[in-house]
């Protein structure tokens, strides 16, 4: 944790840098996930109340921000010749 | 009540803590502290209704913020009570001053409802309120008309406000602010997460409750005044109706409990907050000391 930021300073349109984040992963990317997440996240509320808690909501950024990184990653590998 | 408010003002007061405190108090204390009031009295104020039966609070806002009832749930007293208690337990100042700090913020800006909250438990049981919007959480109304109440009155203007204070301060929600301000404040807990979680995970858990809080303001407002059909005074409607006056919105009765004059709650409030700062900032060196003898 006490290591240099490698993505301190990235533009949006460069890759993360981070270590975990594949190569394909801007800043813009991870700007269009959260905003994916949100409108989501309004859309379903809005018609079923039961989401807007404090429990699920924070879930639900987490869960989009985790997995949808890692099944694209995951379903390129599987394209990859 | 408050809604996004409560989620939004813990980023307020990360953004905004005294200078010499920066980067050492725990997110995850004023996150804590922020949270236990609504989270020890909240559930039974909507109740839950299983094969047609209704269990929950008969009066709700007596429940939420009265005595007898769970009104001392928003009283510095339990706050600084519970503080009190981290500090024996851990000693750790981090935590104690962000859960504090977190406390105070809840109780205070609970006071702007109709029915306030209890400032001076247990030396008077009498409930501290400006009034500037209703208490709207009813047996029959539940969350749902809460919901419409609060964000057609001034409590959407209040969200706003926040959402606003955060947005000014918008570099604590940047990944070089966690990186520098907030893991180094919960470094075991922070690197413990880092162990299982991809570090754009850890930054997302640091900006969930101000994610949600945006989500459920938008939410539940476009709800309220765009898909609700209502029926008020018998006349049915599209959507709530706005009011932005005092106490409003005028098309429910709000609730209220024995309170103090509204003229005196601003400054009381304000020195209640000036002097929790001044407290935990007095204590914070000494509360340094004590807890490097004991590491």
């Amino acid at each position: 944790m006490s290591r240099p930021d490698p993505s301190a300073g990235v533009p949006l349109s460069a890759p993360t840098g981070r270590p975990d984040d594949p190569g394909w992963y801007t800043g813009w990317f991870e700007l269009a996930l959260y905003f994916l997440a949100g409108v989501t996240y309004i859309g379903f509320g809005m018609f079923h109340k039961f989401l807007l808690n404090w429990i699920i909501g924070p879930v639900w950024l987490v869960a989009w921000i985790w997995f949808v990184p890692a099944v694209i990653e995951g379903v390129r590998r599987r394209l990859k010749p | 009540m408050s809604w996004a408010a409560h989620q939004f003002e813990i980023y307020a007061v990360q953004a905004h803590l005294p200078k010499k405190m920066r980067g050492k108090v725990s997110f995850f204390g004023i996150f804590l502290g922020d949270f236990t009031p609504d989270f020890l009295s909240k559930f039974w104020v909507y109740g839950i209704t299983i094969g047609g039966h209704h269990y929950g609070a008969d009066s709700p806002h007596q429940w939420h913020r009265g005595w007898p009832g769970m009104g001392f749930t928003h009283t510095m007293f339990l706050g600084v009570l519970i503080g009190a208690g981290l500090w024996a337990w851990k000693r750790s100042r981090s935590l104690t001053v962000g859960y504090i700090l977190g406390f105070a913020a809840h109780a205070l800006t609970d006071v702007n409802d109709s029915v306030g909250t209890m400032l001076l438990f247990p030396f008077s049981t009498l409930n501290w309120t400006m009034e500037t919007w209703a208490y709207a959480a009813t047996k029959d109304g539940g969350k749902y008309l809460d919901a419409a109440a609060y964000y057609s009155s001034l409590g959407l203007v209040m969200d706003v406000f926040w959402l606003a204070v955060v947005l000014v301060s918008w570099r604590v929600l940047t990944r070089e602010y966690w990186r520098t301000q907030i893991v180094p404040a919960d470094p075991h807990i922070w690197s413990w997460l880092g162990q299982h979680l991809p570090q754009r995970v850890l930054l997302a858990i640091y900006r969930a409750t101000f994610f949600y809080g945006v989500c459920r303001l938008l939410a539940w407002s476009g709800w309220a005044h765009v898909f609700a059909t209502p029926v008020i005074e018998g006349v049915k409607r599209r959507g709530y109706p706005f009011d932005l006056s005092w106490t409003g919105p005028w098309w429910l009765d709000a609730r209220s409990l024995p309170h103090v004059p509204v003229v005196i709650v601003i400054p009381v409030t304000l020195a209640l907050l000036a002097l929790v700062y001044w407290a935990v900032s007095r204590l914070w060196e000494p509360m340094g000391r004590a807890e490097r003898r004991r590491t």
